[in-house]
């Protein structure tokens, strides 16, 4: 009778619908937004609703450090990370990043990233997460007040860094710019008031901040390529049934391809606006693009080791070829 | 004036004019008069009433703008106009649509079309006064900005200013219905622009527009993406302190910052305040004999603001259980 009692109480346990409770930093309205919440629609559908998403959109959670902490006190159950955040978690995944990798070349970029996602999935893994599916935010530029057509124009450029930031800060030492770490909002005040004269994002982020009112010039070819992956804490998966695990990733997938080529328009339509309002486009020189892989070489020293393994640096490696 | 008497002598005066020149005249003449006309409107206590009333109205004076394109009272009155009309009626419905989860939302088009015939209108009145669209957007960018670019272009009288405020909000009210669309994005500089120079010429406008304004800004976009929703909570706060009675400012409280935020406690405060301004407000309804009128009605002019309110706040309340 006891046992039965057990048996009953676990099987209405495991016939309760799961809620996902997931923090991202895109606002309600966007593109991005708007397809999570398709996704999570059609994902309860598919599970007959014993599985529902919740997104809480526009940083209702907090920032990607905050959505970070209340994953592991069990607070939420996942979320969108991006560039350093991404790094603290799993810091291989932040070779993809490495700067000239991929010059202006997005379709390589995301070849890789496809090719390289089942190794990334096994790290983020290691740590106690599941990887629903990597976002690309896009190219990376880098905008400023100062005329900056040259590797050698840049030299003593005030630049914004996110403090912390290991790759940046690696790859503003060897460009032999001024690193000046700023939190992300204050970059638009302090590029008014000169306290920095450079910062770098994908144009769509640019825009979202508005910092195409306070830049002159962009360098067109894109320093590096930038993503961003949607975690689930992996015991929060492991208590979905496994029944529904493919399902899941097969509908994730879909929208998961459907947000990055809403992303790639955002870009370029960004791109658009900033040249027809008047920023100028500086030609990035062939012999420059040579230096940079140099600066490349150099940029992995420095973070091999501290950053991301050998492994993560030869599998990018082997994929590139 | 009421606008049905202005709107019986226009009439008449057009079936008798025979010539342009005479309808011309009339137009002129009757302009100023529907400009301050529309304030009535704003004391329209039923949502329901304003919403069957201003269509057909906003047509009215489009039909008077086409005889007489240069009248700038008639412009403002127009973006004025159909600005109210895609904030006050379709937001309304389409918040609605929204929240039952319907992705094709009628509405939501509805209020994207009108904001942008508000828009066109702004844009042509600014145009009037020597200020192309090309121009705002290159203000962005200068030292001076677009409130710069205002102060030495328009005039600082209550014309201009309600011109820009809702040239303003009907460019921030489109952005906020296409997130989704970058160009249109990109020209939230222009609208913040606009508004900076309205609140500091006229911090008052439109009872306690220039708060609401900042506050969804900050409250609108995480931190990490320049907004900073506390600070948005605080503006939200001092609004609903200065303006007790334009029970918009609740409803909007809760749409941008309590609801997303999930912040219980500030909901539960919001629900008793708005509960019972919907108690209040329909006793105020109906007639009576010695019926004493409560202070939320002292402002005749906040009516139609505190009708669009109460009709939000119908909406959110039936959505309870999903928010927190």
């Amino acid at each position: 009778m006891k046992l039965l009692s057990i048996l009953s109480l676990l099987f209405v346990f495991c016939a309760q619908a799961q809620t996902v409770k997931v923090g991202v930093l895109a606002p309600e309205g966007t593109t991005w937004a708007k397809k999570m919440d398709e996704m999570a629609k059609e994902i309860k559908k598919a599970t007959d609703g014993k599985v529902k998403l919740r997104f809480y959109f526009g940083g209702a959670q907090g920032d990607e450090p905050d959505v970070l902490r209340k994953i592991r006190v069990g607070q939420l159950h996942g979320g969108i990370f991006t560039g350093k955040t991404l790094g603290e978690i799993a810091g291989d995944v932040r070779v993809i990043e490495l700067p000239f990798t991929f010059g202006a070349d997005r379709e390589k970029a995301l070849g890789t990233l496809g090719k390289l996602t089942p190794y990334f999935n096994t790290k983020f893994e290691e740590v106690g997460f599941k990887n629903i599916g990597f976002f690309e935010l896009g190219m990376i530029y880098f905008v400023s007040q100062v005329k900056t057509g040259k590797l050698d124009e840049l030299k003593g450029v005030k630049i914004w860094s996110w403090e912390g930031d290991k790759l940046v800060e690696a790859m503003i030492s060897e460009l032999n710019l001024v690193s000046v770490p700023l939190p992300l909002p204050d970059v638009l005040s302090s590029l008014s008031t000169g306290i920095i004269q450079a910062a770098y994002a994908p144009p769509m982020g640019m825009l979202a901040l508005q910092w195409n009112t306070k830049i002159k010039y962009i360098v067109d070819f894109p320093i590096t390529y930038s993503v961003g992956a949607f975690l689930l804490d992996q015991k929060t998966w492991a208590k979905i049934p496994a029944k529904y695990h493919k399902t899941i990733e097969d509908i994730s997938a879909r929208y998961v391809t459907e947000v990055n080529a809403s992303n790639d328009k955002d870009n370029k339509d960004a791109l658009t606006v900033m040249k027809s309002s008047g920023i100028e486009f500086l030609k990035f020189p062939e012999a420059d693009i040579q230096r940079g892989k140099e600066l490349r070489k150099a940029m992995v020293k420095k973070l091999k080791g501290p950053l991301f393994s050998e492994e993560a640096y030869q599998n990018l490696s082997k994929h590139l070829k | 004036m009421g606008y049905a008497r202005i709107l019986l002598a226009l009439a008449v005066t057009l079936s008798l004019g025979a010539c342009s020149g005479v309808q011309k005249m009339a137009v002129g003449t009757t302009a100023g008069l529907l400009f301050d006309a529309a304030y009535e409107m704003e004391t329209e206590p039923d949502w329901d009433h304003l919403k069957d009333g201003v269509g057909p109205n906003l047509k009215m004076v489009e039909g008077l703008y086409h005889l007489s394109p240069e009248d700038d009272d008639l412009l403002v009155a127009l973006v004025k106009g159909y600005t109210a009309y895609a904030f006050a009626i379709f937001e309304t419905e389409a918040l609605a649509e929204q929240l039952a989860g319907k992705n094709d939302s009628k509405a939501l088009a509805k209020a994207q079309h009108f904001y942008s015939r508000a828009i066109e209108y702004g844009i042509q009145y600014f145009k009037e006064e020597g200020i192309s669209w090309n121009d705002l957007v290159q203000a962005t960018r200068d030292a001076e900005g677009v409130p710069g670019l205002l102060s030495k272009k328009l005039p600082s009288n209550q014309r201009a200013h309600e011109g820009a405020a809702f040239f303003a909000q009907a460019l921030g009210g489109l952005i906020n219905l296409k997130k989704d669309d970058m160009i249109l994005v990109a020209q939230l500089p222009v609208a913040k622009g606009m508004f900076d120079w309205v609140c500091t010429e006229n911090p008052n406008i439109n009872h306690g527009a220039c708060n609401l304004f900042y506050a969804a800004y900050e409250a609108g976009r995480p931190r990490m993406l320049g907004g900073n929703p506390e600070k948005g909570k605080e503006l939200f706060k001092k609004a609903m302190e200065l303006n007790p009675s334009n029970w918009l400012v609740h409803t909007t409280y809760l749409q941008y910052y309590v609801i997303p935020m999930g912040d219980e406690d500030e909901w539960a405060e919001v629900k008793k305040t708005l509960n019972s301004a919907a108690q209040t407000n329909a006793a105020n309804m109906v007639w009576r004999p010695g019926r004493e009128e409560d202070q939320a009605f002292s402002n005749p002019s906040i009516r139609a603001f505190q009708a669009v309110a109460l009709k939000r706040w119908e909406i959110i309340k039936k959505f309870e259980n999903e928010y927190f």
